[in-house]
């Protein structure tokens, strides 16, 4: 059945050589033209598990409003600068900004009404005081109270900044209203940061640098736009005098920085592992047209990389840099045929021969790939579209269009004659390897108990090394920010709504970060309804008797301290003239600043943040009380770590299983004895026993992008099992180390290319599959065989499906 | 997307700022321009000779009218100054007070507390202002708060009498009517010093027996008498 449709199709081909050549020829040339065409995606989302918390917290970072700002540094590198001139020359650049793509530029930070509007929240105290502060109050009503809090007053006036502070004491003689003033600083100083106001500039504590901040309205994740917006600054910078040196910090840098990084590897690989692949063909071969091999998995590969961007829209830029393995892994086909058609005198014959051998290996590593269909990694199932069209197209084009380009070279040498059995050795050298393996097995699996699960994502950041030196010299400068601060989001669809379930929530977490480690933008400015109670109660608590005894209790105490007998009036008259609680102070520069920082609007909906320590406890805590809670999330590096780890684990498991089940399946189906598949199956165990065991060795980490490398290994290395145990089986491995070497070393070129990436994640998976791929093919060579001669008696030719001497494809490559 | 985190600092950063920002100015009015620009030549002869000043040591008397006070408070004390950046102000009498000023923090001392207090000047952005006022007023870096001040000459002779009026747009303008200052006859140093605020509070320094350029005691840059 297989040798008749096979017949049929490739004797059809045969007869339409010509008009298949220019269809095929027509093809590569459209997809190599089209290839610039094809839009990757340069951002992480693709190799993200479909997780609640990864998918939340990554896209509410995404559209966060502190995403489109781009921050630039200024360095003062010539200490001749005067600072007048430095500051000057950082406002004209700021000036001469002018593009669409940048919405707002701010570089003097100055604002005359500033005391006024900060005055406006010490007037509103009222409305955000709650009952425990009042209590706080009350307590403080008493004659000793008072009496300590004017003589501090008094002291305050003695002191150089008593200057300044006559009408402060006036307004609040008891400093009552200090309560809304730390809440204040709380907010503005706990980021974390160090810099100081020089002229209205934002300057660095030792004077050398000066910031300024650009609003886009490019996204972050559009890279082309990215590009112009950077491309623009730079040309801004290269305008600078050499006295001045620039950093630009900001998402769109990671954008573009990664999408050219990715382009370049795919490139370099690409061009590695097509010189060695030629290398190793013109140089083993010794034949012109063994270039042919070489190029039908980079044309399948580059057919794929179409075919595949039109199911799955835009493919990953991972995947996309996991083409030159891809490649590596479907010469093997290639080679193969090339092997069995130099070694015969009549191609067809040959290429039937080897076609099921062949396909097998096809197979099994189809069976691979296909497990990724199953993953809800979007990047996974990519790459199964990606590799099982590029093997698939590999296959076809080895099985009947390389055989069309190709002659005949054999001498008429029959394959009978070539077939000698298979050198067993003596039984104490095979007990003696299997011990050996044994040990290493044990080595290698003790030693993998020792890998560890990098979840942090930055490891996927590829940017380049100036813009990561450039952060952290920032960090050096200015300080290290918030990097230790998770966020807690509430969302709802009406503004009133949201802040009523943020300050809800924040009255219940408070206590679980520290009342003073959580903020809250419902600490300075509570919901509607809230503001009218507190407002109510204020009233009440004044009017209930208190006004009075404060009064009296000024009254006897102030004349302590010659305090006039007006001093304090100010206070008394605007206990009740606080502003009216319904209403937001849309004027109020102060209060739209904080607002921006922990409100945000995003698809309708508004966004409350409030911020606290990132650590293991307060996230327990708060994921606790919000766990009722479907409009609200906690987005932090820490979480969103736990999240990928957690997530990524058992995806990994799952496609593992999946990925073994089809491997065991389609071995024991094609090889037809559980003794012999179980033996096939040797060289994949060690494979990932070895990888795992090796990179624990050298320190390396497991992560989101090289464990799928390992699955990979295993359809790889499961491979060399079958053609070492298929060819001891029937006798036929009189070339099978030689054809196995050979597979090996293209897949080792393909992988190892990957060695010569910048990008993290591509390098990772070329050392697991470098790793993984070694280690499986040592064991088939060496494991294999012994195994093979001590539970697997060889077999007559005669017993094959065919009456001819099965020619596999291991057989050919002598 | 790590460096999402670092865009969301980024902002906090702004914002931080842009609270604690407490200095302005703006583009000068033509009459204020044409007055600064009289007594430009003054203040480039004052800053010159002052610039000559590496110590300063000078008692004061600091009288205050206040409004709030029944009483003018007088206060006497001593004032050390050591180029750049070091000033110390002890004040003896009504009650005992000590601060210290150096490049990036600021020590104070009081009887009544007997605490002392060392605070950031970066994190406490209004005491930095208020330090940043008394090291402009006390070193002569007049040529820095013409920023924010209107700058006439009041009188030449027989002391020099410079009125500091706050512009417009000047933070300052919010508290301070005008500041007086008169100078020695060497013109080398400060003589005193009439603060008015717009409620009509009145503060007076009046320097003696300031020595110039002599080594400063040690014990001057200590807040707390037999402490540190």
């Amino acid at each position: 059945m297989h040798n008749n449709w096979f017949s049929v199709v490739y004797s059809f081909i045969e007869r339409n050589r010509k008009h298949v050549f220019i269809l095929v020829a027509l093809l590569i040339l459209l997809a190599m033209v089209g290839v610039r065409f094809v839009p990757f995606d340069n951002t992480l989302d693709a190799m993200l598990p479909d997780d609640p918390v990864v998918r939340q917290t990554m896209g509410f970072l995404r559209e966060a409003n502190f995403a489109d700002k781009v921050v630039i540094s200024f360095e003062r590198t010539d200490q001749d600068l005067a600072q007048h001139d430095f500051l000057a020359l950082v406002d004209e650049f700021a000036d001469s900004l002018d593009s669409p793509l940048i919405t707002s530029v701010t570089a003097n930070i100055v604002d005359p009404g500033f005391m006024d509007d900060l005055a406006f929240f010490f007037r509103s105290a009222p409305l955000i005081l709650g009952e425990q502060d009042l209590a706080r109050i009350d307590a403080r009503l008493t004659p000793e109270a008072v009496d300590k809090a004017l003589r501090t007053r008094y002291l305050q006036l003695l002191k150089p900044e008593g200057a300044f502070m006559a009408r402060a004491i006036q307004a609040d003689p008891l400093g009552l209203y200090d309560i809304v003033g730390k809440r204040i600083q709380e907010i503005s100083s706990s980021s974390g940061y160090s810099a100081e106001i020089e002229d209205g500039h934002l300057v660095s504590t030792n004077g050398n640098h000066v910031m300024i901040i650009l609003e886009t309205s490019v996204p972050l994740t559009n890279g082309e736009k990215s590009r112009q917006l950077l491309s623009y600054i730079d040309s801004q910078c290269r305008r600078l005098p050499d006295s001045l040196k620039t950093s630009i910090i900001c998402g769109h840098t990671h954008t573009v920085s990664n999408e050219k990084v990715i382009r370049k590897d795919i490139r370099r690989t690409l061009i590695i592992a097509s010189i060695a692949f030629l290398a190793l063909f013109l140089g083993y071969f010794r034949d012109v047209m063994a270039i042919v091999i070489f190029l039908v998995p980079a044309a399948s590969v580059l057919i794929s990389l179409h075919l595949s961007s039109w199911i799955v829209e835009q493919l990953s830029g991972f995947i996309v840099g996991m083409g030159a393995v891809i490649a590596g892994i479907s010469v093997d086909y290639g080679i193969h045929i090339y092997t069995a058609i130099r070694h015969s005198s009549d191609p067809a014959d040959s290429v039937r021969r080897v076609a099921k051998p062949v396909s097998l290996g096809a197979l099994t590593t189809i069976a691979v790939f296909v497990a990724f269909f199953f993953s809800h990694i979007q990047g996974y199932r990519q790459l199964a579209w990606f590799s099982i069209i590029s093997i698939l197209l590999s296959l076809a084009c080895a099985l009947f269009v390389l055989p069309q380009c190709l002659r005949p070279r054999s001498t008429g040498e029959t394959m009978a004659a070539r077939q000698r059995t298979e050198a067993g050795g003596p039984k104490g050298t095979h007990v003696l390897v299997i011990l050996c393996f044994a040990i290493l097995l044990i080595a290698a699996g003790i030693l993998s108990f020792g890998i560890s699960f990098d979840s942090d994502i930055a490891q996927l950041d590829g940017s380049e090394k100036a813009i990561i030196e450039d952060e952290k010299h920032f960090h050096e400068v200015w300080g290290e920010g918030e990097t230790g601060q998770a966020m807690l989001v509430v969302s709802a669809p009406e503004y009133q709504l949201a802040a009523a379930a943020d300050e809800q929530l924040y009255d219940k977490t408070v206590g679980t970060a520290g009342p003073d480690r959580l903020l809250s933008f419902a600490m300075i400015w509570p919901s509607r309804q809230t503001r009218k109670a507190n407002a109510e109660r204020w009233t009440s608590f004044w009017k209930n008797g208190r006004e009075m005894k404060l009064r009296k209790l000024i009254s006897r105490k102030a004349r302590n301290y010659s305090f006039s007998r007006k001093a304090f009036l100010p206070f008394f008259e605007n206990l009740y003239n606080y502003p009216d609680p319904e209403k937001e102070p849309e004027d109020n520069l102060l209060f739209n600043r904080l607002k921006e920082r922990f409100v945000q609007t995003r698809n309708g909906e508004y966004q409350f943040i409030s911020f606290f320590p990132d650590k293991k406890r307060n996230l327990q805590a708060i994921n606790n009380l919000i766990h009722s809670e479907p409009n609200a999330f906690i987005a932090s590096r820490r979480s969103l770590s736990q999240a990928l780890s957690k997530s990524v684990s058992l995806e990994v498991s799952f496609i593992s299983l999946v990925a073994l089940a089809l491997i065991l399946l389609v071995a024991f189906v094609f090889l037809r004895e559980r003794r012999m598949a179980c033996i096939a199956l040797v060289p994949a165990l060690y494979g990932v026993v070895g990888l795992l065991g090796l990179m624990s060795l050298l320190k390396l980490s497991l992560n989101i992008s090289n464990l799928i490398a390992g699955i990979v290994v295993v359809g790889l290395c499961i491979d060399y099992g079958i053609f070492i145990t298929y060819a001891h089986r029937h006798r036929l491995n009189t070339g099978t180390k030689k054809a196995v070497t050979l597979s090996a070393a293209t897949t080792l070129i393909g992988a190892g290319s990957l060695l010569f990436a910048r990008h993290p994640a591509l390098f990772s998976i070329g050392l697991t599959l470098v790793a993984g791929v070694f280690s499986g093919y040592v064991s088939a060579m060496v494991l294999v065989p012994s195994l093979c001669s001590l539970l697997m008696p060889n077999r007559r030719n005669t017993e094959l499906e065919t009456p001819h001497p099965v020619n596999t494809a291991a057989e050919d490559v002598e | 997307m790590t460096w999402l985190f670092d865009c969301r600092c980024i902002l906090s950063l702004c914002l931080l700022i842009w609270l604690t920002s407490c200095s302005t100015s703006k583009p000068h009015e033509n009459a204020q321009e044409q007055a600064t620009e009289e007594a430009h030549p003054v203040l480039a002869e004052l800053e010159k000779n002052l610039s000559e000043v590496q110590t300063v040591h000078a008692t004061f008397t600091q009288e205050k009218k206040l409004a709030i006070l029944d009483e003018t408070i007088v206060i006497h004390g001593e004032i050390f100054l050591e180029n750049p950046g070091r000033m110390a102000w002890h004040v003896n009498k009504p009650v005992q007070y000590a601060m210290v000023i150096s490049e990036k923090s600021i020590r104070q001392w009081d009887e009544d507390t007997d605490d002392v207090q060392v605070m950031s000047l970066s994190r406490n952005p209004i005491l930095k202002v208020v330090v940043e006022q008394l090291r402009n007023w006390f070193s002569g870096k007049y040529t820095s708060l013409t920023k924010d001040y209107t700058v006439s000459v009041r009188k030449k002779k027989p002391l020099l009498v410079l009125q500091f009026t706050p512009k417009e747009t000047s933070m300052a303008k919010k508290a301070i009517k005008q500041v007086t200052v008169t100078f020695r006859k060497d013109r080398r140093y400060v003589n005193s010093l009439l603060i008015e605020d717009l409620s009509g509070d009145q503060t007076t320094m009046t320097f003696k027996d300031t020595i110039l350029n002599q080594p400063i005691d040690a014990e001057a840059w200590r807040v707390k008498p037999d402490g540190n």
